[in-house]
């Protein structure tokens, strides 16, 4: 006999109300026009910033085992949920002048809402069917979203390869959720753990589990699609896919290593730990060659996966705050170089390189200041992603790695500080070329000569096709439709502020380090054993009395 | 004549290593999607087998859902490849070499 369901709604109200508005977004994008595209801006954005409101109003509310041990949702969720809608709403902003006047407009925002409310699903979930449903749900959507500039070729490559390798890793993921449940008969996260019989099944199964999450968070060596995929796919996709995918899917590794399979610890941790040196070590070699912005900035995102798996490694101390704390600090100084990226390609018309970088950190005569604040934006996030302090991006490499100290890893900590220092490299010629070179025309069209069709397929309503070749000339030439240069404003300001977002996180890092105790306790449900973390972490910013207690009297820090 | 379950298991296992090879190792995009779903449905298989082996109901509600996800990664991917067919012909995957490094 089958139990009646308990619905309990409000559990999956951010998934809800994104999946309704998703609905509505396609619907009303249907029409032509200008004023149908900004009502479609405005819904999207509107349905984010609800579920972003939820979300946060019902932080530490948790349900546990709704729809009959479904869902999950905890502060851990809530947290997910929180970074996946903050960049839908940055990632909905940067796409918003993105797509011709078409009558498909609707379909970016659709798409992005419907990932949110995937990954919502995915990172609650209470059992292994939901967790599968989830990650389809936002992969498929994201599939679409990096095929979305149909013209050119280089999208619909990305997003085929995007689908091929992320089909793969479903299919392993799903094959170890089934070896899991053949030994265990149940498919309950938490009751997993449970089940007394432990044995080959269930280590295969956490292998292909681990394997198939090492994919989302485009961990080495699982990390083939990621230069590709944020090459190819539109801008705005690329920056919402590096942080959002990423953390739910880091949250998700979490809680399932953590829960599940906690009892195999002994043998997942050291797994973890190779993970973690080897993304380290082909993240950073890998973006030292390159030139082309995305590329490097995939290549960076796999070298940060590895750090973040250094925390994972620590999770029994510090790790998991430090994983939430890193996780936010991520992406928002991803998010905050992704959005120069995209002035740039804006700017250009086209693809940007390193070169294309030259000289634009400086204030050109007779102008304000203002006009070089986007670039010492980049510049702020490149050296928070290289863990140079007094940014963010230092605290939370600092707090990853105590955490593995703390574990016994510390030769782990040593290898990812020297991943560091190699990183240093890359990061700092994105800074040399900001502030040291002058622009040189042709040293940028020599490496632009180098690129495939540009990526900013994009064209101004009203504005007729600028169909240019591309490709090479043994294939039937795709027309590429280039947008006319221009400006970004918005962006760019968006840009500064999640700059500045990397300091203000540097310097009052308990908010969210508060959220990172609260997702710990949710998960490995032990008493105040964050406080030692806070102690650690006291050396990084002010030092205010953050004494983590239990949930109830976290209350917001000032 | 009953088929024991961890039959049913085994050749999920050869089923899995058939479709996964298929996506290493074939070259055509419409391949390696049929590959995909080979191994797609070698879960679900192992699914239903241990479903069995448990006497649950759950393992099979779970393959039913899988069957639907599968055929929309499929229209996803199968759409993907014909706009791609539109640009250009061929659909090696060894050829689609626009984006490199």
């Amino acid at each position: 006999m089958i139990p009646k369901p308990e619905l309990q709604w409000l559990a999956i109200g951010p998934e809800l109300i994104t999946a309704v508005g998703a609905m509505l977004v396609l619907l009303i994008g249907l029409g032509k026009g200008a004023k149908v595209r900004g009502t479609v801006l405005v819904l999207s954005l509107l349905t984010l910033a609800i579920a972003l409101g939820f979300t946060i109003a019902r932080f530490h509310v948790t349900t546990y085992g709704a729809f009959n041990g479904q869902v999950d949702s905890d502060e851990l969720a809530n947290v997910g949920r929180i970074i996946a809608l903050s960049s839908a709403l940055i990632a909905v902003v940067f796409g918003a002048r993105g797509r011709s006047d078409d009558g498909r407009h609707g379909e970016f925002h659709a798409l992005v809402l419907s990932a949110v409310c995937g990954m919502g699903l995915f990172v609650a979930a209470g059992s292994f069917v939901s967790l599968f449903v989830g990650l389809e749900l936002f992969s498929i959507a994201l599939y679409v979203l990096c095929a979305l500039d149909a013209e050119r070729a280089a999208s619909l490559e990305s997003g085929l390869k995007y689908l091929i390798l992320g089909g793969l890793s479903s299919a392993i993921l799903l094959y170890g959720t089934a070896l899991v449940y053949g030994a265990t008969g149940t498919f309950d996260i938490a009751g997993v753990a449970e089940a007394s019989h432990r044995g080959v099944l269930v280590w295969t199964g956490a292998a292909m589990v681990l394997g198939g999450l090492a994919f989302k968070v485009s961990a080495a060596p699982m990390h083939w699609w990621t230069p590709d995929v944020y090459e190819g796919a539109g801008t705005p996709v690329t920056a919402f896919m590096s942080t959002a995918t990423k953390s739910v899917a880091f949250l998700v590794l979490a809680r399932v290593l953590t829960t599940s399979f906690a009892p195999e610890s002994d043998a997942w941790v050291p797994v973890v730990a190779g993970i973690a040196v080897t993304s380290i070590v082909v993240g950073n070699v890998g973006a030292l060659i390159q030139t082309h912005l995305k590329r490097l900035l995939g290549y960076s995102s796999i070298a940060q996966a590895g750090y973040l798996l250094v925390g994972l490694v620590g999770w029994e101390g510090s790790g998991i705050p430090a994983l939430v704390y890193a996780l936010i600090v991520y992406s928002a100084m991803t998010l905050g170089a992704f959005a120069y990226v995209l002035v740039l390609e804006r700017d250009l018309g086209r693809d940007a390189t390193l070169a294309d970088l030259a000289g634009r950190g400086w204030i050109p005569e007779g102008r304000s200041v203002l006009v070089a604040l986007p670039a010492f934006g980049m510049a702020l996030c490149a050296l928070s992603l290289a863990g140079i302090p007094p940014t963010a991006g230092f605290f939370s490499k600092f707090a990853l790695f105590g955490a593995a100290v703390d574990h016994g890893y510390a030769w782990l900590a040593f290898v990812a500080v020297l991943g560091s220092v190699v990183s240093l490299a890359y990061y700092l010629r994105i800074l040399v070329e900001l502030y040291m070179h002058q622009p040189d025309e042709a040293r940028a069209e020599a490496f632009a000569a180098s690129l495939p069709a540009p990526s900013v397929a994009i064209d101004e309503s009203g504005d007729p096709r600028d169909e240019v070749m591309t490709g090479e000339p043994s294939h039937p030439v795709p027309a590429t439709p280039v947008r006319t240069p221009g400006r970004a404003p918005v962006i760019a300001l968006v840009g500064v502020l999640l700059a500045a977002a990397t300091l203000v996180l540097a310097f009052v890092p308990e908010p969210v380090l508060d959220l990172g105790c609260d997702a710990k306790m949710a998960l490995l449900d032990v008493g105040s054993s964050c406080t030692d973390h806070q102690a650690a972490e006291e050396t990084g910013g002010s030092s205010t009395d953050a004494a983590a207690a239990s949930p109830e009297d976290v209350a917001p820090v000032e | 004549m009953t088929v024991s379950p961890e039959w049913f298991v085994a050749l999920s296992g050869v089923l899995f290593a058939i479709g996964a090879a298929g996506v290493l190792l074939r070259r055509n995009a419409l391949v390696v999607l049929l590959s995909i779903e080979i191994m797609l449905n070698a879960a679900n298989l192992a699914l239903v087998g241990f479903s069995r082996v448990h006497g649950a109901h759950d393992g099979q509600v779970f393959a039913i859902m899988v069957m639907a996800i599968a055929a929309s990664e499929v229209v996803v991917g199968l759409g993907i490849v014909v706009a791609l067919s539109h640009l250009r012909r061929e659909l090696d995957t060894d050829d689609m070499t626009e984006l490199h490094g």
